[in-house]
Parts: C-alpha cells; structure tokens; sequence
C-alpha cells in the first residue's frame, strides 16, 4: 500500500464531513423512507475505515482524537437501546413499548420525528459505530500495547 | 404476517415498513443482534489485545 497517495488522503479526508451528513438524513428520514440506523452507522464506518486505509491507524488517531472514545460510544448506544427496550418494563409495560402509542399525537421538526424508536435508532448508530472503529484499531495495529505480554514471555525464557 | 406487518405499519407512526419492524415490531431480535455485535468486539479484543478495547 502506497502510503503517499495523496488521491486517496484528500479523498478519505473530504468524504468525512458528507458521511455524518448523510447518515443524519438517513436517521432523519428513516421512518418515511429507506435508511435505518445500522445503515446511518455503517455509512459513518465506511468512511474511517477509508481513513484508516489511508492514513494508518497511528495517523487517524492523531487527526481524529475523539475516535479514542470508541469503545465508550459503543457502550453507550447499547445502554441507550437498552434502556428503550426494558426501560417500559419499569412502567409496568411489555417490552418494547413505545411512546407515543398507536393514535397518538407525534411531535415532528420536519420530518423528524421524536419518539421511542428515534432514541432506539440512535443507539443502534452509536454502537455500529463504536463497535467498527474499535474493531478497525484493533486489526489495524494488534501489536502496540502488547509489550508487557512480551516482556512476561521472555521472562519465562530466562533460567 | 407479513401483510399484517403492512397494514400495522402507519399505527406505528412511520411509512416505511423495513425500520419500523427493525426498531419497532422486532425491536427485541434487532437488540440481541447489537449486543451479539458488542460482545464480538470484546472477543477480539480479549484474542489480540488482552481485552483492551483502546
């Protein structure tokens, strides 16, 4: 892989910015038309692991420090489906209950609209994410953080 | 079935029928296939880092 190709830098670098936009409208839009919230996430996904191609691992997470907390995004997302899921429980209801119910008046910023499922949906983007940016580091670079793992084996090797 | 998943789709506040079975009619399956992906992560990362996620 030829780490200068400034094609694929500037390419990978601009395509950023339009992902999280696109993956916005397909959160958006998801309940009136296709696009859901794995797909809002792999679209995200898509675009780092372009960067990770082109950057290497070491270089995107100079230039992207917020990617560090991955794992906690990960996290959170499934927190949050979570807690959409059984939360209703609590109340008294079955799972997966969600609020407002069938015939119920919808609040609406366009054709945003803000229910249970829209909370779901985030989450499930949440933890796409996470959960592919953490994967993309932990193949791109296995070794770095390993040291100590190494040192405990050449100890062994000594008399 | 699935004419029923259609015609309960609108009582569902949405109009497309594939996300509202994902997050809502089939809400619990889509739940366990994220956490099934959460805990893949933690495989791979107890396999290749001692299961340091970062």
């Amino acid at each position: 892989m030829n780490r200068n190709d400034v094609m694929l830098r500037v390419v990978a670098r601009l395509l950023l910015g339009p992902s999280i936009m696109v993956a916005a409208a397909l959160i958006v839009k998801g309940y009136n038309d296709v696009g859901d919230g794995f797909a809002a996430g792999m679209v995200v996904a898509l675009a780092i692991a372009l960067c990770y191609v082109a950057l290497g691992a070491a270089g995107v997470e100079d230039a992207l420090p917020p990617l560090r907390y991955a794992p906690r995004l990960a996290v959170g997302g499934l927190l949050i489906s979570l807690a959409v899921g059984f939360g209703p429980l609590l109340l008294g209801e079955s799972l997966f209950t969600h609020h407002p119910g069938p015939g119920q008046h919808v609040v609406t910023v366009g054709s945003l609209e803000l229910f249970t499922p829209l909370l779901f949906d985030i989450g499930v983007f949440m933890l796409v994410v996470g959960v592919m940016t953490v994967l993309l580091h932990q193949f791109a670079d296995p070794d770095r953080g390993s040291e100590d793992f190494h040192d405990r084996t050449d100890e062994g090797k000594q008399p | 079935m699935a004419e029923e998943y259609i015609r309960r789709t609108p009582s569902a506040h949405g109009q497309d029928v594939v996300t509202v079975i994902i997050t809502d009619f089939r809400g619990l399956d889509t739940l366990g296939e994220i956490t099934v992906l959460l805990i893949a992560v933690v495989g791979v990362a107890t396999l290749l880092r001692k299961g340091r996620l970062w």
